[in-house]
């Protein structure tokens, strides 16, 4: 009895191993073992490489991954690319992200679109010919002069990196100023994740407290900005935080980070508690599709504004990594460079009711994306002679993939 | 009365001192909400939370298993009660009862591989942790579970609706170990399993039992735990022993506490203590430094509070020397 129990414990073992190694079609997390190859995916074009890109994500869940699978599964498949998600390390760990890169790595993969940039360059160092391209990696001082990956920006095969909205801590500072001058707030305070994690996220707090103090010397109702900032470490803000008498009375709570999920639960709370005032607003980043949350959006509700780096900019490394891969970069693409990604901002009921409508963001459906595969066309040298690097740059930059374009 | 002065002693200390020192800490850097109303109403969450689960955990190391997949179990539980319960009109009850069914099975399927698959109680737990965790990345195409923004589902987590399961536990866990025969079977087979089983328990089937038991310990921890931050799938493995072994601390005081007020209050004591220790350097310190300082003094706390325990037989010589030292009147009149 035990021996058969055995026997077909083993056998369910090998069939389980077996059922996960078979290779599919192209999609998420689909393996394939396939080599490098040219073939005709469009009608338009003789001749293309194609091959696996690796998408090394910061995200499992959520509807801006949602919303990312959707694009890689709908333009890459355009394309003529397969491609697999690489969940990278969850502390950004060097090692970890060289592992699970490793351990997606077949003889087809032709590129990398990585979320994670701890260890880029010794990924780089591992695989030469691998093409990468940042992607919502925020962390100017990463990239930037002494950063950690900053000897990626001297690798011809890094092709840049578009950030999680800005790349510049001060620009962030400015856009978070802007809207708590806009709203008429006049008791803030302000939440933020560690400048080891985040640098660029403290320079905007710093900013953020410099514009006031400006605002201020001119101001007929000044701004106060309640205490130092709180940086959280990746937990939820504590209920003490609300408890302390200075904050009974906060008109907003400034959190330039995943609000939704670190300070909105807190906040809400403490209001229902009668701890602080009910009129106390949230001004966040990140965006979650839950109903409730959303139903406490705008008006009277408790999240005035959040801000998130478009979802749709990942056009930007799809269109680099296919330009690179074909070996037609465009002529005007002088080296990798570091770019702000579209700026979502909503800040307003009409807004959410158009995001839940109309965005690919929240509806994670095909048919909802503006960046589609006809306007990916125009900015591909291999299906546009005129493509350019500046036009892709510009259309990145323009309306087109924020709040106020979608159609 | 003076045994029962200095159980009560004995029991009340350690939280007394923790709850004086943490209010003086608080004091001098000017946090004065320190133990008021709004305080406790917040603490009063992470209390349940921590009891319900440790006495989930502590329930099967009492009788000499350490279960590594309390913590996935919690989660897949999460997850998968979670959004049951938010597709059936965000309803308490379905939440409820999803969690303690899914833990109890989970946890009775750890149960039965343990007794009929006869390997050793380490592999068998992390096995599961590890077959629980993958499940958590499938299910619901590994999108996890927020209700931290749903005030319907959130009744469990804040007050007073954490009394139900936070109570509830501590009187399942009481009626375990007091009252059922099971309970009282499992104290023997874990002091001489041998003898056990020579008088007729059959460690199975009280195993069986124990697992049951703990699956609905595990439930209540659940209905509290489910909504008290957006829970994703376990992505990296043994991600969720980390949970556990915070959980477990209490357990450690509560068992070395057992001897003044039994194994139940000392559990609710010990989460007590702990969490207004980690409340108060949270509130005090910032929250990069209160993390690395809760985790250093919970460390540091735990291993001198042991050290301290297991000296019983220490202080019972220095106080007999003193006694003999100065005599009492009548033998130094001798």
């Amino acid at each position: 009895m035990k021996k058969i129990l055995a026997l077909l414990l083993a056998l369910t073992m090998v069939f389980a191993l077996v059922a996960c190694g078979n290779p599919g079609a192209a999609g998420t997390g689909t393996p394939n073992t396939d080599t490098p190859t040219t073939g005709t995916p469009g009608s338009e074009t003789p001749e293309r490489k194609t091959g696996k890109i690796l998408f090394c994500s910061s995200l499992t869940d959520g509807p801006q991954y949602e919303a990312y699978t959707t694009y890689l599964d709908t333009i890459l498949d355009e394309l003529g690319y397969t491609w697999e998600l690489v969940i990278g390390d969850p502390s950004n760990d060097p090692a970890g992200n060289l592992t699970a890169v490793r351990n997606a790595m077949t003889n087809n993969v032709v590129g990398l679109i990585t979320a994670q940039d701890g260890g880029l360059a010794e990924i780089m160092a591992e695989y030469p010919d691998m093409y990468v391209v940042g992607f919502m990696t925020d962390m100017a001082g990463v990239f930037g002069e002494g950063g950690t990956s900053a000897a990626c920006m001297e690798n011809d095969h890094f092709l840049g990196t578009v950030g999680d909205q800005y790349i510049s801590g001060e620009s962030l500072g400015k856009l978070y100023f802007d809207i708590v001058v806009e709203q008429g707030y006049q008791k803030v305070s302000t939440v933020t994740f560690p400048p080891f994690a985040y640098p660029n996220l403290m320079v905007a707090d710093v900013t953020f407290r410099a514009l006031v103090a400006e605002y201020n010397k001119t101001a007929a109702k000044p701004i106060e900005i309640v205490g130092d900032v709180e940086v959280l470490m990746f937990e939820p803000l504590s209920d003490a935080y609300f408890m302390d008498a200075s904050r009974k009375d906060l008109d907003a709570v400034v959190a330039p980070i995943a609000g939704c999920s670190f300070v909105y639960p807190t906040l809400k709370a403490a209001i229902e508690a009668g701890t602080i005032s009910a009129d106390t607003k949230l001004i966040t980043s990140g965006f979650d599709s839950d109903e409730s949350l959303l139903a406490d959006f705008g008006g009277d509700g408790v999240i005035q504004s959040i801000v998130i780096g478009g979802v749709e900019s990942i056009i930007w490394p799809v269109v680099m990594l296919d330009n690179a891969v074909q070996g037609k970069l465009p002529a005007d693409y002088a080296g990798p460079e570091q770019v702000d990604s579209a700026i979502f901002l909503i800040d307003s009921r009409e807004d959410m009711d158009k995001v839940i409508s109309d965005s690919l963001l929240y509806t994670g459906d095909a048919a909802h994306i503006a960046a589609d595969w006809n306007t990916v066309k125009t900015y591909l040298t291999s299906y546009n002679e005129n493509a350019s690097y500046a036009a892709l740059k510009e259309y990145l930059a323009s309306d087109a993939l924020t709040v106020d374009g979608l159609k | 009365m003076k045994n029962f002065l200095k159980r009560a002693v004995g029991t009340l200390i350690l939280p007394v001192l923790m709850y004086l020192v943490m209010f003086l800490l608080c004091r001098s850097n000017g946090q004065d909400y320190f133990g008021t109303w709004t305080m406790w109403r917040s603490l009063i969450a992470d209390i349940g939370l921590s009891v319900s689960c440790a006495m989930g955990i502590g329930l099967q190391f009492r009788c000499g298993r350490f279960d590594f997949s309390g913590g996935s179990i919690m989660l897949l539980t999460s997850i998968v009660a979670g959004n049951l319960a938010k597709s059936m009109g965000n309803s308490p009850v379905v939440l409820a009862v999803a969690c303690i069914v899914l833990c109890v099975a989970c946890s009775l399927l750890v149960g039965v591989i343990y007794v009929y698959g006869r390997m050793p109680i380490v592999i068998v737990t992390i096995g599961m942790t590890l077959l629980f965790e993958a499940i958590t990345c499938l299910v619901y195409r590994g999108g996890g579970i927020n209700l931290v923004s749903n005030s319907s589902l959130k009744v469990f987590s804040s007050f007073p609706g954490v009394l139900f399961p936070f109570l509830l536990a501590v009187g399942i866990y009481a009626f375990y170990g007091r009252v059922t025969v099971t309970g009282g079977r499992a104290a023997l087979l874990a002091n001489n399993q041998q003898a056990a089983a020579n008088i007729g328990v059959k460690e199975s089937r009280n195993v069986l039992t124990s697992y049951i038991y703990s699956g609905i310990l595990f439930g209540l921890a659940t209905m509290i735990y489910c909504s008290t931050a957006k829970l994703s799938g376990a992505f990296n493995s043994l991600q969720t022993v980390g949970s556990l072994f915070n959980n477990i601390l209490p357990v450690f005081v509560g068992l070395t506490l057992s001897g003044a007020c039994g194994d139940t209050l000392g559990i609710v004591i010990g989460a007590l203590s702990l969490c207004m220790m980690n409340f108060g350097l949270k509130a005090v310190y910032t929250a990069e430094l209160g993390s690395a300082l809760s985790l250093m003094i919970t460390g540091v706390f735990l291993l001198l509070f042991n050290f301290i325990a297991g000296q019983g037989e220490l202080f019972r010589r220095i106080g007999a020397a003193l006694t003999a030292r100065h005599g009492k009147p009548s033998e130094r009149t001798e």
